[in-house]
């Protein structure tokens, strides 16, 4: 069972280094569409990168945990308290506890 | 092209908040952090000075926000799917407490971060990231 669990949170992990790549690498084809400015008449709108044109792009996890840390109750940031508490938590868990 | 939705404004970014700058303090802390091993009051105190430290400056707002989308799009899954299988698969391991047959992420990596390079490589990667969350 062992074997298998770490199987499973070594698989886990890949799928995010892979899930991080691709969503850097769309920001990056973003950035690089929009630094070359609009499409002028006539142009093909459709010209982008490949790998955007059949896709909704994959946000960046700071993306999410930006959308997350916006949440309030009143005025309190609990989103932005919770997410930071919780990095806090990580650290203290993995090099102190 | 599919674009994420309107961002919303963010506050000015300060003129130490650039590699050149942070990678170098960010070394030089973990550098010192990887040399407290777990369960020591100097692992506990450096952990707790930089939390608190991250903490106050993400709440104040002291470092300067980037702006974030005002709504995910539905691609926001991809980063979902893995999230959550890997926390189920750490909550039946910790259910499974203390059975080492079943061990949760932290048992497995202990041995990992024991040594002095990988610890204070983890710990870059964890200032790094408490950065990134700090600014948005």
């Amino acid at each position: 069972m062992r074997t298998v669990i770490t199987s499973l949170f070594v698989l886990g992990g890949l799928s995010l280094l892979l899930v991080a790549w691709l969503s850097h690498r769309d920001a990056a084809a973003q950035r690089s569409v929009v630094a070359g400015g609009a499409p002028g008449p006539g142009t093909d709108v459709t010209s982008g990168p490949a790998a955007l044109r059949t896709r909704e792009r994959i946000p960046r996890f700071s993306d999410i945990a930006g959308f997350v840390m916006a949440y309030r109750v009143g005025r309190v940031p609990v989103g932005r308290i919770g997410v930071l508490g919780f990095w806090w938590w990580v650290g203290w868990h993995f090099f102190a506890r | 092209m599919p674009q994420l939705p309107e961002a919303s404004s963010a506050t000015e970014v300060r003129a130490f908040d650039r590699p050149l700058v942070m990678v170098p303090v960010f070394a030089l802390i973990a550098a010192v952090g990887g040399l407290f091993p777990s369960f020591t009051p100097g692992a506990n105190l450096l952990v707790h000075v930089i939390g608190g430290t991250m903490l106050w400056l993400g709440i104040s707002g002291r470092a300067g926000r980037r702006p974030v989308p005002s709504r995910l799009p539905r691609s926001a899954v991809w980063w979902m799917a893995p999230l959550l299988g890997m926390a189920l698969v750490e909550l039946w391991a910790f259910l499974h407490t203390p059975d080492p047959n079943y061990p949760t992420l932290s048992l497995l990596l202990d041995p990992v971060l024991e040594g002095y390079f990988p610890r204070a490589v983890a710990y870059f990667a964890w200032l790094g990231g408490f950065w990134v969350l700090v600014r948005r």
